[in-house]
């Protein structure tokens, strides 16, 4: 059956709240015609609609224009809720918690990597564990994995890897202030423990890349990019950590809809009221998770880092590595946001879709308070990356978030019949991208053409006006898990 | 993606569905049964037994290493399963993982009768 819907300008789509009973605010999606061409084809407007029927949602259902198919809410979904009446929703967050996106800059130019990829690409797959079943290099004790939990990138930077002014250009400070490691299961902590430091699989990867074009100079400059300079883009999650806690949850609020009363059409959007000991008890474990996120991205961090200066034989001071910024696109977080003139608490739970605050936001570091956070778009691994800004356009209709990728639009199994009797290595390698991957399958699915057109997509992001590009990042050595 | 699985009986759907799970990990055709796990989850229904069940074999796999390949469930009611399962420790010079399965979903999970046996349906976050 095909969703109703109303075009409201060239990037915006409404599905009325009369198209489905329970419906509770209408479904906005942010697209062209193009993308939505696809969109329409995946049952995810759907899941669009199915988000607006949570209790104590705010505003509408949003969803970005990398939009697909997900369990319960679509990937791409932004659902805010309010404090004293809404509800959290593990399903709504997804099962990578803080799935995210690290850039780190250096003081190298292209040049200077210039017929060194392979040793620098076999350098990060040789350091950095990826793949299934693969360990992390940090042995953590249950007391470490604890104070991990509780401090997230700061314990790591505190035990000597990566540097403490890379906090300050993290969303949060790379820690969620009230996880609680007490609301987590055995079997979370028993998974994550030994995968802290692991890259793991399918989309997830290190990438080595250089600005290709830089669209908004002032904020490059804020952010201390510019053309021809090398950077390093890590994507990655809170790896069985988080993926236990979400199935931990799912069971709990599943349990919880029938003592709250809350009917809901999918079973994967199962959640309790925010207000409530099962909304607070996955709320401290979301947290907690978030917390492990950062941790992991900040090891590799240093790995990486390592990496760099052994192979490039230069110094710390020539490399000059740092942070740009860190951003979650998998979480639920407690915001103030203004609607109707009034400020008020939500939960805003970002499945799929990253933080786009803009200039002046007190969450906003210090450093890039007078522009606007950076917001990294990754790609697939054969086109390009992007850095966007947050506006107040943001704030004002999507609680401040934008999109967070390319999104897949083949299935893996048709990335798989596409790919048969080609090699993506040596595609890639004809395009300048050195890649080195660790699972068989992985290759063929999540080769190029298996991810949307990420320039559309950040496009559509763009003329909407809710975040704006500052450059372009082209990919020239790849690991994947 | 997903697994659908089949099983003139309960515990051989169950079974069956194991072995889906672990095919989209890894080739059991790579995997011994040389030694024995035993296994015991509980669920409010058949289908939260079957999403345990499986999250129990990703557990395995990851904080124990524990690769199976023969699923022999001994007892089995709407809400309860133990089970024997034989395989073995990974080796990472023999077992090449295809993909890592992050978790089991509720999403369109499904167990019904069919004319001739059982029929689930489960799909995986990968």
């Amino acid at each position: 059956m095909s969703v109703p819907m109303k075009q409201l300008d060239p990037y915006r789509w409404e599905i009325p709240k009369s198209y489905k009973a329970g419906m509770r605010v209408p479904g906005i999606i942010y697209a062209d015609e193009r993308l939505m061409e696809a969109i329409r084809e995946d049952n995810c407007l759907e899941q669009v609609a199915n988000g607006a029927t949570f209790p104590g949602i705010v505003k509408a259902s949003l969803a970005m224009p990398d939009i697909h198919y997900g369990y319960g809410l679509p990937i791409g979904g932004v659902v805010a809720t309010d404090l004293r009446e809404g509800i959290v929703s593990p399903g709504g967050t997804g099962y990578d918690i803080n799935c995210g996106v690290r850039l780190l800059r250096t003081n190298l130019q292209r040049e200077d990597v210039q017929g060194r990829m392979k040793d620098l690409v076999e350098g990060l797959y040789r350091e950095i564990p990826s793949g299934v079943g693969s360990k992390g290099r940090v042995r953590l004790s249950p007391g470490d994995e604890r104070h991990l939990l509780l401090e997230g990138a700061r314990w790591v930077v505190k035990q000597g890897y990566g540097h403490p002014e890379d906090l300050e250009h993290m969303e949060e400070g790379g820690c969620l202030e009230a996880a609680d490691p007490d609301a987590v299961s055995s079997k979370a902590l028993e998974r994550g423990r030994p995968q802290q430091g692991t890259l793991g699989s399918g989309n997830h990867f290190v990438e080595v890349q250089y600005i290709q074009e830089v669209f908004d100079e002032q904020c490059a400059e804020a952010f201390g990019l510019r053309l021809g300079q090398v950077t390093i883009m890590i994507h990655t999650g809170s790896r069985g950590f988080g993926h236990q806690v979400c199935t931990d949850f799912l069971v709990t609020m599943n349990q919880a809809m029938a003592k709250y009363d809350i009917h809901l059409p999918d079973r994967q959007l199962a959640c309790a009221p925010l207000d409530s000991p099962e909304g607070r008890l996955y709320l401290g474990a979301m947290r907690a998770a978030a917390n492990f996120a950062w941790a992991n991205r900040q090891f590799i961090t240093h790995w990486v880092e390592e990496v760099f200066l052994k192979s490039l034989r230069i110094s710390p001071r020539e490399l000059a590595a740092a942070v740009v910024y860190d951003v979650a696109h998998n979480i639920v977080k407690i915001e103030e946001h203004e609607m109707e003139g009034e400020k008020r608490k939500v939960a805003v739970h970002r499945k799929g879709a990253t933080r786009a605050f803009p200039a002046g936001h007190p969450d906003v570091p210090q450093a890039y308070r007078a522009v606007g956070h950076p917001v990294l778009i990754p790609g697939d691994m054969g086109t390009n990356s992007y850095v966007l800004v947050g506006t107040p356009l943001a704030m004002a209709e999507t609680f401040g978030s934008t999109c967070h990728g390319a999104g897949r639009v083949l299935s893996r199994h048709a990335a798989k019949r596409a790919a048969r009797g080609r090699s993506i290595y040596r595609e890639l390698e004809d395009q300048g991208i050195i890649l080195r991957a660790t699972g068989r399958d992985t290759v063929v699915e999540e080769m190029p053409e298996a991810y949307k057109d990420i320039h559309a997509v950040v496009d559509v992001v763009h003329q909407a006006g809710i975040s704006r590009k500052v450059a372009k990042l082209r990919p020239i050595g790849v690991i994947k898990g | 993606m997903g697994i659908v699985a089949y099983g003139r009986t309960l515990p051989e759907l169950f079974s069956h569905a194991a072995l889906g799970l672990m095919a989209i990990t890894i080739d059991p055709a790579d995997i011994r049964p040389q030694m024995e796990m035993a296994v015991s989850v509980q669920g409010a229904n058949r289908e939260e037994l079957l999403l345990h069940w499986l999250n129990e074999l990703l557990y395995l796999l990851e904080v124990e290493e524990f690769l199976g390949k023969e699923f022999i469930v001994e007892e089995l009611s709407d809400t309860h399963l133990r089970a024997v399962i034989r395989g073995e420790k990974r080796d990472p010079e023999r077992h090449h993982f295809r993909r890592e399965v992050k978790a089991v979903t509720y999403h369109r999970l499904q167990v019904r009768a069919r004319k001739t046996g059982w029929e689930a349906q489960v799909i995986v976050d990968l």
